[in-house]
């Protein structure tokens, strides 16, 4: 489990991370999601050990990461753009993580170039950015540790290697318990890889929720009435969001569905359903509470 | 299990960046044994000499030369020098990415372990091709037949160079953490390289401009700077003056654990974010640049002011200096010429804060240079500027550490010591008076002929106090000798004060070798110029009677000297001077070799030249009865003179063309033309004239192109463009040159 409390990072004037509190469970995919600036990359780099935070702790099973070399051998970082030898080729970039992380499974990267049609002796940088994605990911995979850290990893890969990432990621996770991290800020990427997601914004962490959770919580609803309701008539529910266009009303609504139901119904709508939203519409409706304006925040 | 050991990752770093040793190895490929083989081959080729004995020789020569390029070499010592100014960048660039250091600092391993592959690596990239390079050089040197190679010496040669090498290497690290990107981290190293020795420099320098009663002992310095820095310390190796030594050795080692123990606790603190900034560390900033600018103002300043010979220039160089380096580095530190705008307060501080001082300085407030310590003066030490030297010279010419020692700055005050009270009294006297520079006014103009500097006197003095304290001033005034004669008298009068001054007669008789006699020329003598006037140009020829037995003449010689009093020689200065060569061992057994004097086989020498005056009858006599008649080595009657005319329009054609000082006009004189012509002139014929007379004609030529109203500062200064080189010619073929500024009569 990843741990940080009141985690604070600063570059010169500039607060890159702000009093960070946030819980990363093991064994879930774990989406850093925020706009360019967001903090992302640092908080990633702070996890990761290479940055050294001004203030706050971050533990990684309890234990400091940085300068810890026992403990940085739990997770694998990818950055947004990785870096690979001079003139090296894809058998040299596996030999030196393998002489670094002690796990390293070397037959299995073989067989991940095998079945990704990539030659071992190939030059890195004749790589398409794509490939070279896939490689970083590969080699990730490969060392064997419990967290891999990708800093806008999906950015770039195609729709097929996206979706056999995934499964590399759910084979990993099912046999090893290998928890990802994913930083990105695009939020249809994250979507249908993540299990949780934490929202940055100006080094502030937002929120950070269960999707499921978040789905499961939130609803949207229309109906029409006969009496010219608003969604101020509606005290007893827990709206995020509503529009009125002439008699119908559109809610975003955070609670049970039975319960939204019967308040709805109380009022004799002349129409009514529930409709089914989008990981956009709930973030929307989330931060909005929370007082921003979310396509402010996200792309 | 995975993990790689130190060394296969420090082999993985090499690998990775293996141009570079390769390029190093082809260098010194020809820097070590191609260069060897082919001044070896040029060495021993017979057909390059005419007798056995010139080969065998030339075998001996070749033996020097290898000995000596195993155990200094100076190529080896340049490329190691570069190497290590080249390779820290190259190894420790990942610093300076920010793609690079996200890799690195994010992998399972300790800093400190990354710092010792990549610092390893970098060692192996240029030691590895000059030991690949010292093997085939040694394989070169054995195929070629030169013996007398000790594995010792090899080893020691090779030794030194490693460890000034490592020492490099260390700082070189010190430099690349510091540094944020590889711009800065070249310009750092250049600072730190050079820093120390610089900033010395400077500040003798600023003394010595500033406080003209300042005695630097230059040697002394030097040896600061050489051992300020360590390029300055390997660059002090290519000349035999600071060898190695054992403390050296320590020393170095020492200056290695810390520069590695200070760069890696410089690492540990090192923020990732650093890379591509220009300091990685923001306190480093005005550590640096402040010093740096201290540099700066002194370095304008002073250059400012020897080109202009004016103190304001000096101040104008201060500000400059100042405001341009602060500026300079503000854009660096920001990589913004926006910079160049901030930190102004701090640097109009800094430049006052310079330039008070040097007002301080330079107006005594605080009396330094007129200091003289009036109480419990124990001893004195004097060391007379100009004729009062009596025109010797006093160098080592090759020096083995034994029991000769090295003259130094200091020797000449040494063998001035005098314990005398009177001769105490008398010279704290004379430094009152020299300090208060009576002769200022005097001095400051341009003077005639017949004041020339020789009846001045100025001195530097070291007092020991009763208690051990010493006391040293450089006294930069001036007063005419006869001012003062009375002082002069009281010191040497004393007797262990001239044993002191003619120190080459406590020699045993066969340790001295007369080398040499040479003449003063009396044209010179008579019209009161200065011997320093006249430059001979050809070498003297030398005696080489190398088993001569000059015990009688030693010992006349020294009587003469001695009894005659300072008055004396003032009235009638030297005729000549007499030669010696103070060896270790006896002559007999030793053979001159100027340039292969072996140092190891203790083999040094000192020379001395001591003043030969017209009344040592018995000295001359015994000179002519040993083989050296005055035509031997005296100016001869016979004269040709050449004089070559120089104008501004010839010396600015000479610089168009990109000649040297090539003369407008020649005019030779011809036979009794000195009664006729006595100026040159320019009218005269393409063939010229030659004159063929005594010591007196041409004395009347250059009387008459010296008239007394002419301006005389010196070689390097001249009022007018117009100047004229008159030459003279002995009958040996002796070239003797006289330069003299006067208003030509066209």
């Amino acid at each position: 489990m990843i741990e940080t409390q009141a985690l604070t990072k600063r570059f010169d004037d500039v607060v890159a991370v702000n009093a960070v509190d946030l819980t990363i469970r093991d064994a879930q995919i774990f989406g850093l999601l925020g706009t360019n600036g967001a903090g992302k990359s640092t908080l990633l780099r702070l996890m990761a050990g290479i940055l050294r935070q001004d203030q706050g702790t971050l533990l990684l099973d309890g234990k400091p990461v940085f300068e810890a070399p026992q403990v940085k051998r739990e997770f694998f970082y990818i950055s947004d753009d990785q870096y690979f030898f001079a003139n090296c080729n894809l058998e040299d970039m596996r030999n030196y993580y393998a002489g670094r992380y002690p796990d390293f499974d070397r037959a299995g990267f073989d067989s991940l170039l095998r079945a990704f049609s990539l030659a071992p002796r190939r030059r890195v940088h004749t790589l398409s950015k794509g490939m070279k994605k896939q490689l970083s990911l590969f080699l990730g995979l490969s060392a064997n540790t419990r967290y891999l850290f990708c800093d806008e990893t999906f950015d770039g890969l195609d729709p097929v290697a996206r979706q056999a990432v995934k499964s590399l990621f759910a084979d990993r996770m099912a046999n090893r318990g290998l928890t990802p991290i994913i930083a990105s800020h695009n939020l249809r990427e994250l979507e249908d890889v993540c299990d949780t997601i934490g929202l940055l914004h100006r080094g502030g962490l937002l929120l950070s929720r269960e999707l499921l959770e978040m789905r499961q919580n939130v609803h949207k609803v229309q109906a029409a009435f006969r009496a010219p309701l608003e969604a101020e008539d509606f005290p007893e529910l827990e709206i995020l969001s509503s529009r009125k266009s002439g008699r119908l009303l559109v809610m975003v609504v955070r609670g049970e569905l039975p319960q939204i139901s019967a308040a709805v119904q109380q009022r004799e709508p002349i129409f009514f359903e529930t409709l089914p939203l989008t990981l956009e519409e709930v973030f929307i409706s989330e931060t909005e509470v929370a007082g921003y304006e979310f396509r402010n925040l996200i792309v | 299990m995975n993990s790689a050991t130190l060394l296969s990752s420090a082999a993985g770093v090499f690998r990775r960046k293996l141009w570079l040793p390769a390029l190093y190895f082809f260098a010194f490929l020809f820097v070590m044994p191609i260069r060897l083989a082919m001044t070896l081959q040029n060495y021993l080729d017979p057909a390059r000499y005419s007798s056995s004995e010139a080969l065998l020789r030339a075998a001996e020569r070749a033996e020097l030369y290898t000995r000596e390029f195993f155990s200094a070499g100076d190529g080896v010592l340049v490329l190691l020098i570069f190497a290590a100014f080249f390779t820290m960048p190259v190894f420790f660039a990942y610093l300076h990415d920010q793609r690079q250091i996200d890799f690195y600092h994010s992998l399972p391993v300790r800093r400190e372990r990354l710092f010792a592959e990549h610092f390893l690596a970098a060692l192996a990239a240029v030691v590895l091709p000059y030991l690949i390079n010292l093997l085939l050089s040694l394989a070169v040197a054995a195929a070629l037949g030169t013996g007398g190679l000790s594995a010792g010496a090899v080893l020691a040669g090779c030794a030194s160079h490693l460890l000034l090498l490592l020492s490099l290497y260390a700082l070189g690290a010190v430099t690349a953490m510091l540094a944020g990107n590889r711009i800065v981290h070249a310009l750092l190293s250049l600072v730190l390289f050079g820093f120390a020795p610089l900033l010395i420099y400077g500040y003798v320098s600023l003394r010595e401009t500033l406080q003209p009663a300042w005695y630097s002992q230059l040697i002394e310095w030097d040896w600061i700077v050489i051992h300020s820095s360590p390029a300055a310390r390997y660059i002090s190796l290519l000349n035999d003056s600071y060898p190695l030594t054992w403390g050296d050795v320590v020393a170095l080692l020492v200056f290695i654990l810390l520069a590695l123990f200070f760069a890696l606790l410089l690492y540990r603190h090192r923020p990732s974010e650093a890379a591509g900034r220009a300091l990685a560390f923001p306190i480093s900033r005005p550590i640096i640049k402040y010093p740096l600018m201290l540099l700066a103002m002194t370095g304008f300043a002073l250059v400012l002011y020897l080109i202009s010979d004016d103190l304001v220039w000096y101040y104008v160089g201060a500000v400059l200096g100042g405001f341009l380096s602060a500026q300079i580095m503000e854009v660096i530190y920001r990589f913004d010429f926006r910079g160049a705008a901030k930190k102004l307060l701090p640097m109009a501080a800094m430049i006052l804060l310079f330039c008070g001082g040097s007002l301080l300085l330079e107006h005594d407030v605080f009396g330094y240079n007129s200091y003289v310590p009036q109480q419990n003066v124990a001893a004195v030490e004097v060391y007379f500027r100009g004729s009062l030297e009596d025109y010797y010279s006093y160098q080592v010419i090759h020096q083995s550490g034994t029991t000769l020692g090295a003259e130094d700055a200091d020797a000449r005050l040494r063998r001035g010591r005098s314990e005398d009270p009177a001769a105490i009294a008398a010279m704290q006297r004379l430094a009152t008076i020299l300090a208060e520079d009576p002769e200022q006014a005097v001095a400051g103009e341009a003077l005639p002929q017949e004041n020339n500097n020789h009846t001045f006197v100025r001195a530097v003095m070291r007092f020991t106090l009763d208690n051990g304290k010493t006391v040293t001033r450089e006294y930069s005034g001036s007063a005419d000798v006869c001012t003062v004669i009375d002082e002069l008298e009281a010191l040497f009068a004393d007797d262990d004060f001239l044993s002191r001054r003619y120190n080459m007669f406590e020699a045993e008789a066969g340790q001295l070798r007369l080398q040499d006699v040479i003449s003063f020329e009396d044209i010179s003598l008579e019209y009161g110029l200065q011997p320093s006037d006249v430059l001979s140009y050809e070498e003297q020829a030398e005696l080489q009677r190398l088993n001569l037995d000059i015990s009688e003449l030693l010992a006349t010689y020294q009587q003469e000297l001695l009894a005659m009093s300072l008055a004396e020689k003032l009235e009638a200065p030297p005729i000549g001077r007499l030669v010696f060569y103070r060896f270790q061992k006896d002559p007999g057994t030793l053979e001159l070799n100027w340039e292969n004097t072996a140092v190891d086989q203790g083999l040094a020498y000192m020379c001395y030249e001591y003043p030969l005056y017209a009344g040592f009858e018995h000295t001359l006599a015994l000179l002519e009865e040993i083989g050296y008649p005055p035509e031997y080595w005296q100016f001869q009657p016979q004269y040709a003179v050449r004089a070559e005319y120089y104008d501004e329009e010839a010396d600015a054609a000479n610089n168009a063309a990109e000649t040297d000082g090539q003369p407008a006009a020649e005019v030779t004189f011809s036979e009794g033309a000195a009664e006729t012509m006595p100026v040159p002139t320019l009218e005269a014929d393409a063939d010229g004239w030659t004159i063929t007379g005594d010591a007196a004609e041409i004395a009347a030529l250059a009387a008459a192109t010296w008239p007394a109203d002419a301006c005389y500062s010196g070689f390097t200064e001249y009022d007018s463009g117009d100047r004229v080189t008159i030459i003279f010619r002995d009958e040996f073929g002796n070239l003797y040159y006289q330069e003299r500024l006067f208003p030509l009569e066209h």
